[in-house]
């Protein structure tokens, strides 16, 4: 007999789904057979087992009276009263941010008005002509901030005369500046009367570059980017600049300046 | 098919009593009062059904409220091809896998249960332990019960498609044909899914 077979019947037998044919010869071979009838057996106690569940009684008004206010809750209007109050408030909320967001954003742009912005020192200085031996010092700083610690550091004799000497002459950047005292300003950071934020140009030599590249290492608290050459960056240390190049090597140093801060 | 006209052409009869037909059509035509009915009638089939398929569980209210609110919104789709008690056996087994998932992907995510468990004393339910026999044995009773979870641990741990068909047919004793249209598969597969569901928890519990 097929093993298959008998197995079918075994199981449809058990759940009372077997024909009358099958069942007759069925029981006729679990007669005949005491393995057979203990597999029953077995098959029988396992969904009498599982048949032997615990059950569940349910308070009868209690869980009645939980899916009513439940479903009351979910075919509550979208738009009640109360969630069009919430509704307002977030989109106040949301009103309130963007504008606020929008207002930063223009007085930073505002602040930043006639000066350059960090993005653009090295683009302004596309537009200026190649000179030889030129150094380009990217100070990370603001010009005011830049110019107003160098007079200073000269008048407090920390930097010597010859080193802002060539900008009193070439330049015209202190043209104008006056003391900001009223701002009780410890560092007398200076006012000036123009913007500087254009890259600033100066014919001298080696030494002072170093000096004026050591500046702006001392107030951008990092090591400034050097152009030897327009988009050539080197990253020789300042101290060993002159000593490399010499201390009287003429070449041009352009200083580049920040946004003001 | 307008309920109204199902209803006359005894439609909802074919699988149900009159008062089932009556109470269908009442609740397919918005009638609160006719749902409420029909949950106090149908409140604790549910909550066993919910109780066998998910095992011992702390959200077995929640689960059930969700199937009742399910029951409410997909009542007028009811079109009498089964009885009422098939096709909320459907829509139970149905959300009960749905649960399960997300139960599961919660626990694999956070390790943690997400649950809302509340005080016995607020519950809307208790679990009975099925009664001892008259000829009660204490320590016959305490083995038959430690074989009882066995095998109960062994079914909660089989795959969806056998466990499910397995307490359709053991603990809820249906047909091979209820079964097989609550399921939307052919009596041919019923028959050999149970057949091989009880073959896997035999010898997951040695029986």
């Amino acid at each position: 007999m097929n093993r298959s077979l008998v197995k079918r019947w075994l199981n449809e037998y058990l759940d009372g789904e077997i024909g009358l044919a099958d069942k007759a010869e069925l029981e006729r071979l679990m007669a005949e057979n005491p393995q057979l009838r203990e597999e029953y057996q077995r098959l029988r106690q396992l969904g009498l087992m599982l048949g032997n569940q615990p059950e569940i009684s349910v308070h009868p008004s209690r869980f009645r009276a939980r899916v009513s206010d439940a479903l009351e809750e979910a075919q509550r209007p979208l738009f009640s009263p109360q969630r069009a109050f919430a509704l307002a408030m977030v989109v106040a909320l949301i009103v309130i941010g963007l504008s606020m967001s929008m207002l930063v954003y223009q007085q930073g742009m505002l602040g930043r008005s006639g000066t350059v912005s960090e993005a653009q020192p090295r683009a302004s200085l596309a537009a200026m002509p190649e000179q030889g031996h030129s150094l380009v010092i990217e100070t990370g700083v603001g010009a005011e901030r830049y110019f107003s610690r160098l007079l200073l550091s000269n008048q407090l004799g920390l930097i010597e005369a010859s080193t802002i000497e060539p900008i009193l002459s070439q330049t015209r950047v202190y043209e104008g500046a006056v003391c900001n005292s009223a701002a009780n300003d410890p560092l007398f950071n200076l006012h000036f009367q123009r913007s500087l934020g254009q890259p600033v140009s100066i014919k001298t030599n080696a030494h002072v570059a170093r000096s004026l590249g050591l500046l702006a290492q001392e107030l951008s608290g990092r090591m400034p980017t050097l152009m030897v050459r327009s988009g050539e960056t080197s990253s020789m240390p300042l101290e060993q600049f002159s000593s490399v190049y010499g201390e009287d090597r003429k070449m041009t140093v352009v200083l580049l300046f920040n946004a003001q801060h | 098919m307008p309920v109204i006209s199902a209803y006359m052409n005894g439609t909802y009869l074919e699988y149900n009593s009159a008062e089932v037909s009556d109470l269908i059509v009442r609740c397919q035509s918005g009638n609160r009062h006719a749902f409420d009915e029909l949950v106090s009638r149908y409140q604790r089939y549910v909550f066993n059904l919910i109780y066998q398929h998910l095992g011992r569980t702390d959200d077995l209210e929640d689960v059930a409220q969700e199937v009742f609110l399910r029951i409410y919104k997909f009542i007028r789709k009811y079109r009498g091809n089964a009885s009422l008690e098939s096709w909320i056996y459907k829509i139970v087994l149905n959300y009960c896998r749905t649960h399960a998932r997300r139960r599961s992907t919660w626990q694999r995510i956070f390790g943690i249960q997400a649950s809302s468990a509340r005080a016995d004393d607020e519950r809307s339910y208790e679990v009975l332990d099925t009664l001892p026999s008259e000829t009660y044995d204490p320590a016959k009773t305490v083995e038959q019960r430690r074989v009882a979870e066995d095998i109960l641990d062994a079914v909660h741990s089989l795959p969806d498609i056998y466990r499910d068909i397995l307490i359709m047919r053991e603990v809820n004793e249906l047909s091979y044909e209820e079964i097989a249209q609550i399921l939307t598969i052919s009596i041919g597969t019923v028959k050999s899914r149970i057949s091989r569901a009880r073959d896997l928890v035999r010898a997951k519990v040695k029986l």
